[in-house]
């Protein structure tokens, strides 16, 4: 319920013109419509400014016209050294360009349509990558390697806010640029900087006639496959900034292969560059597929 | 803007008891609370305090932490294993409060990505063979009433986006995500053959929840 915060009138108060302007701008005073004064249904769209909660909105479309995925694009893995992220798609706000600043809540939302593209087997071969460990084999009680099957490739949200040139990428607050090393040699992150970033399975591994304490006959394989096309979504808010800044352009990269890892007590990601390299020599790695998709965002005010 | 619609008071006028009584009358609707007809039409964001109309909360997790079982190995996550302390059913792995909700419909956004352990695909016998059902339900819940839920990740590990709107209740409000793994079964791998190493089964990164209250 609202109310006016001013002492009521009772009988024998004194009565002034000032007194009563100041309640007639109790009713009509700047500033004070606030989340108390205002009864349920009594703001409408009719009468909000255009600006009055949501203050920019811009779509972009990423391949529109392949909604079977017949032209599909390749994303190669990283096989040695740091990761090179390669860009599927941009949302260009450079000939009109957002102030975002305090009291601001910026809502990225992204899609892309993507599969792993995989070849040889990852299971029971050498080099042996990472994620792998042993189960048991049939009939002899031997070991099998087995894969998680927990290699991810990396859909990442990245902003420019230097210059509408868009030559200035960088990735969004809290998202890391996986150009240092989590483990020894091996380029990532921890997970607590993975802001911005999406993640999707490279692969599904699985086990084919295995059975814990041989229960019947037959032969323990394991098996593989590719992963269907199918949506990674792509989800970053940036809620309040400290101070203001100018956004000119969104864009979503590629990059990976990564793995699960762990350092100490701490998780993150890590380059796995021999997930590329068994069976066929490299000759045919490991890739990402992607096809359409698209990048929204809303610039909101706290109102 | 309103005026003043039956008379004006100014400094050294002669004051009338009814003066301001018809101005009171005049105003009735505006006492109680200003509606839809009073509000003028040229609102501009100069007159909103802040929160008047919406509030969002948003509140992020690296990664869950209340089921993250040690022994495995390094090239895999420290996380829920069988080995763990996880028993079965829902459990909370973030609980925030959404303080000074007005009462109104929110948007409930969970964002982040999860691992399920997949690998246990098939069953022995050729004629029985498929897919040993297992996944890792997730769902919002706010003050115990769920808001949103999905089955979530099937196998290895993919983001998800999870999304529900509810009309809620003024007040503190206590928002909860969480995390349900299917049970292992007699065809799970469960540790390592050879290391005897806990395996990783589940895990949630990467959270965000971000909630919109609007409450007008």
């Amino acid at each position: 319920m609202s109310r006016i915060e001013r002492e009521r009138i009772t009988p024998g108060t004194s009565l002034t013109a000032a007194d009563l302007n100041a309640r007639y701008n109790d009713y009509v005073q700047v500033g004070v419509i606030n989340e108390e004064n205002t009864r349920d249904g009594a703001v409408d769209v009719p009468h909000l400014p255009a600006d009055a909660t949501v203050l920019n909105t811009a779509h972009e479309a990423i391949n529109a016209n392949d909604i079977y995925h017949t032209a599909f694009s390749t994303v190669g893995m990283t096989l040695a050294g740091a990761p090179t992220p390669t860009e599927v798609g941009r949302l260009n706000l450079s000939a009109s360009p957002w102030s975002v600043g305090p009291n601001s809540i910026l809502r990225i939302y992204g899609s892309l349509q993507c599969k792993g593209f995989i070849e040889n087997d990852p299971n029971n071969v050498t080099p042996i990558h990472d994620g792998m460990f042993t189960i048991q084999n049939y009939p002899a009680a031997t070991a099998v390697n087995l894969s998680l099957g927990a290699h991810v490739w990396i859909v990442q949200l990245q902003w420019d806010i230097t210059s509408a040139g868009l030559t200035n990428w960088v990735p969004v607050p809290g998202g890391s640029d996986f150009q240092s090393q989590f483990k020894p040699n091996l380029y990532g992150t921890d997970v607590a900087t993975l802001q911005g970033c999406a993640m999707t399975q490279a692969y599904w591994s699985g086990a084919e006639d295995w059975r814990p304490g041989a229960r019947a006959a037959g032969t323990t394989n394991t098996t593989f496959r590719g992963t269907g096309w199918k949506n990674v979504p792509v989800t970053f808010s940036h809620f309040n900034p400290a101070s203001t800044y100018t956004l000119y352009g969104l864009r979503l990269v590629v990059h990976g292969v990564y793995h699960p890892a762990h350092t100490g007590s701490t998780n993150g990601l890590v380059l796995d560059y021999n997930f590329g390299a068994w069976g066929n020599a490299r000759t045919n790695p490991p890739a990402f597929n992607y096809s359409n998709g698209s990048l929204s965002a809303i610039q909101m005010r706290r109102y | 803007m309103r005026r003043w619609t039956q008379h004006q008071p100014r400094a050294n006028h002669l004051l009338d008891a009814d003066q301001f009584q018809r101005e009171q009358v005049a105003h009735r609707g505006s006492m109680a609370s200003l509606n839809r007809t009073q509000i003028p039409t040229a609102l501009t964001t100069t007159m909103f305090k802040q929160n008047a109309l919406h509030k969002v909360w948003r509140f992020t997790q690296a990664e869950q932490t209340r089921f993250k079982g040690t022994g495995v190995p390094g090239t895999q996550w420290e996380c829920m294993t069988f080995n763990g302390n996880y028993t079965s059913g829902y459990q909370t792995i973030l609980e925030q409060t959404l303080d000074d909700h007005k009462g109104g419909m929110t948007l409930l956004e969970w964002s982040g990505a999860a691992f399920c352990l997949g690998v246990q695909g098939k069953r022995n016998s050729t004629a029985d063979r498929h897919a040993v059902e297992r996944f890792i339900s997730l769902r919002i819940t706010v003050n115990g009433a769920v808001v949103a839920e999905t089955l979530g990740i099937v196998a290895g590990i993919e983001s998800f986006r999870l999304t529900g709107t509810a009309l809620l209740p003024p007040g503190d409000l206590t928002v909860a995500l969480q995390m349900k793994c299917t049970p292992p079964s007699s065809y799970d791998v469960l540790r390592d053959f050879t290391t005897n190493d806990s395996i990783m089964q589940y895990h949630v990164i990467n959270n965000v929840l971000l909630a919109l209250g609007r409450f007008r």
